[in-house]
């Protein structure tokens, strides 16, 4: 299957002061039609980093540096996101590629009805009648199940609950039928059972729009109900990749391994909780050879000099390590 | 599929909002008194006169004929009033809606653009404010006086209101610019304007469909304070004698009002007193009545 969107090489630095601070050090994925990728991560790992250069948003001080993002159209070759300038990337946000949130709270603006922020994301790009546009917006709102749109249509963002205005984000995200979704941590504001039904929700709209999914969450759990393939991040690098049954049944990266520990499971006899050793390095002091070396448990000689190159160690299982687990 | 058709605009549920308090719509049609008196000149209709000199009518108390009195030369002091209304008005209205204009557009440049164009504006409106007020406007009201300049063909000529009114629009959006640019570089790293990017949106639309809707209220409230400031800036610049001239003014007639008082004459001042004091009271609580019809987090609160 072609993908819809391809991803290599990225690289996203953020300057300040003369210091480089390197969050996405060369990245490489693609996301297919009716799929969801998971990005997985500790906090600081460039995740939310990754997301935001497919879009192009990076906040200043961050600049991308190097790689493509390649957009598939449906006529023509690929278009190449990254050298395009900034009024035409502009079309592309919205209409080729859609962006959820994490809080959903300050995700929408206060001072406008749910309604019209739905209404505005049509706006932007499709010069539409007024008529035809009210009714498109409850379609959405109903599409995302949102109960009574109707007259949920008039309210301010502060009546709604955190999972509905979830809801319309999504629908604001949706509103122009893109090709991709990215998913900055759409769960991760909310409580467990709403966080189902959110991920449920995407999934079926994921079929329905036959749209490719990046889901970039650091809960596990989420990775396992809503993705097909996960990407495993650390440091800025994709340290693993594989499909999601073969990743938790069989990690080969021995951080992976460490963040499947460190998920308490019921019923098991265990005094402590394992948790990967050590903390998260800042990026400024990246450490040489493989970044994960200090909080690797198999850390050898070979892995303080070098950096290990991406290995295949089973069929669309991707590492990057020198002593991966069988 | 029926979508109501009622159109729940914004604006419309604002103002519904501020006009369902007493209080404000009382302020409201105060208000509206004042502009009428106002634009009375306008019209066409005849205006009190206030020119007639009638010296054996000096110093008449409040009476039937004149119920605010008269002043030294016999002249009726509720026409003066009336008439002072309209220098009041138009000097106030063109100022504030001058540094409104001013202060809306620079306060959201600088704020969401940041980088040059904020140091050019900051550096702007901090030069201004060094300057003692006072000073400044009359700096202004002399180099723009007797000036000519076409617009759009027609060629005008500023002269004394006029002179005071541009001064005053022309120095006063600092305050208004620099409150708009630190709520601009507040809500530009909010999440919804991040949000609004994801969408497409172009900077224009951004900063008039999402930031500007945000800010709004700080440029009303302003504005209605604005206004009673600058009534009450050409009353102090016409009672020092550098406002306005040869014509009626409140300003003026508190000016007159010096050698009246210890003659026990004390309508001319009540007079213009009276008049600054409702519109200043009416137009702080229909702006605050307004800021808070905006808000729609404050809706349906009564306090």
């Amino acid at each position: 299957m072609n993908p819809v969107l391809e991803v290599s090489g990225l690289r996203t630095h953020f300057g300040i002061e003369k210091r480089v601070l390197p969050a996405v050090r060369g990245v490489d994925f693609s996301l297919s039609r009716g799929r969801t990728l998971g990005l997985v991560g500790e906090s600081g790992c460039g995740k939310t980093v990754t997301a935001l250069s497919l879009m192009r948003l990076v906040p200043r001080p961050g600049r991308i540096v190097a790689g493509s993002v390649r957009l598939d159209r449906s006529g023509g070759g690929p278009l190449e996101l990254l050298s395009l300038p900034e009024s035409r990337m502009r079309r592309i946000r919205g209409r080729e590629l859609g962006m959820i949130f994490q809080e959903p709270m300050t995700s929408l603006n206060p001072v406008f009805t749910i309604g019209e922020q739905v209404r505005e994301a049509i706006r932007v790009h499709e010069p539409l009648g007024k008529k035809a546009v009210r009714e498109r917006v409850i379609g959405l709102l109903r599409d995302v199940n949102l109960p009574d749109p109707e007259s949920r249509y008039f309210d301010y963002p502060h009546q709604l609950s955190g999972g509905q205005r979830q809801r319309v984000m999504i629908a604001i995200a949706l509103a122009c039928n893109p090709k991709v979704l990215i998913a900055d941590e759409p769960t991760t504001a909310l409580d467990v059972t709403v966080q189902a039904r959110i991920l449920g929700l995407i999934s079926r709209l994921r079929d329905r729009y036959e749209m490719a999914v990046l889901l970039v969450t650091h809960d596990l759990g989420v990775v396992a109900q809503a993705t097909e393939r996960v990407a495993v991040m650390y440091l800025g690098r994709i340290v693993e990749a594989a499909a999601t049954r073969r990743l938790f049944k069989a990690p080969a990266h021995p951080y992976t391994r460490g963040l499947l520990d460190s998920v308490p499971r019921l019923g098991e006899e265990k005094r402590r909780l394992a948790a990967v050793r050590g903390a998260v390095p800042t990026l400024s002091r990246i450490p040489a050879g493989c970044s994960f070396h200090p909080r690797c448990p198999r850390a050898g000689e070979v892995c303080r000099r070098e950096s290990p190159a991406p290995r295949e160690v089973g069929e669309g299982h991707r590492v990057e390590c020198h002593f991966p687990l069988e | 599929m029926t979508a109501p058709e009622k159109s729940r605009n914004y604006w419309l549920s604002a103002g519904r909002e501020v006009l369902r308090r007493p209080r404000a719509a009382v302020s409201l049609a105060v208000i509206l008194f004042y502009l009428a008196v106002a634009l009375w000149g306008f019209t066409g209709w005849k205006t009190p006169d206030w020119e007639t000199e009638n010296f054996e009518m000096a110093y008449r108390p409040p009476s039937r004929a004149h119920p605010f009195g008269t002043d030294i030369y016999g002249r009726d002091v509720l026409a003066k009033t009336v008439y002072g209304t309209r220098v009041a008005v138009s000097v106030a209205l063109t100022a504030s809606v001058l540094a409104l204009v001013i202060g809306l557009v620079l306060g959201l440049l600088a704020g969401y653009f940041g980088g040059w164009i904020d140091d050019l504006i900051t550096w702007l409106f901090s030069t201004l404010q060094s300057i003692p007020y006072i000073l400044l406007i009359l700096a202004f009201a002399f180099v723009l006086q007797d000036r000519t300049f076409t617009l759009f063909g027609a060629e005008f000529r500023i002269r004394g209101i006029n002179a005071v009114s541009l001064a005053l629009g022309l120095t006063g959006w600092v305050g208004l610019c620099r409150l708009i640019r630190g709520e601009a570089i507040k809500h530009r790293e909010r999440e919804y304007v991040l949000a609004a990017r994801a969408l497409g949106s172009s900077p224009g639309r951004l900063i008039v469909r999402q930031i500007l809707p945000n800010v709004v209220h700080l440029a009303v409230i302003t504005f209605s304070l604005g206004f009673v400031s600058y009534i009450h800036a050409e009353v102090i610049l016409s009672f020092l004698g550098l406002g306005v001239k040869h014509v009626p003014s409140w300003g003026v007639m508190i000016d007159d009002a010096k050698l009246e008082l210890f003659r026990g004459v004390w309508w001319q001042l009540a007079a213009a007193t009276a008049a600054i004091f409702f519109i200043s009271l009416t137009l702080h609580i229909f702006g605050d009545a307004v800021r808070d019809g905006l808000d729609p987090r404050l809706r349906g609160e009564r306090r």
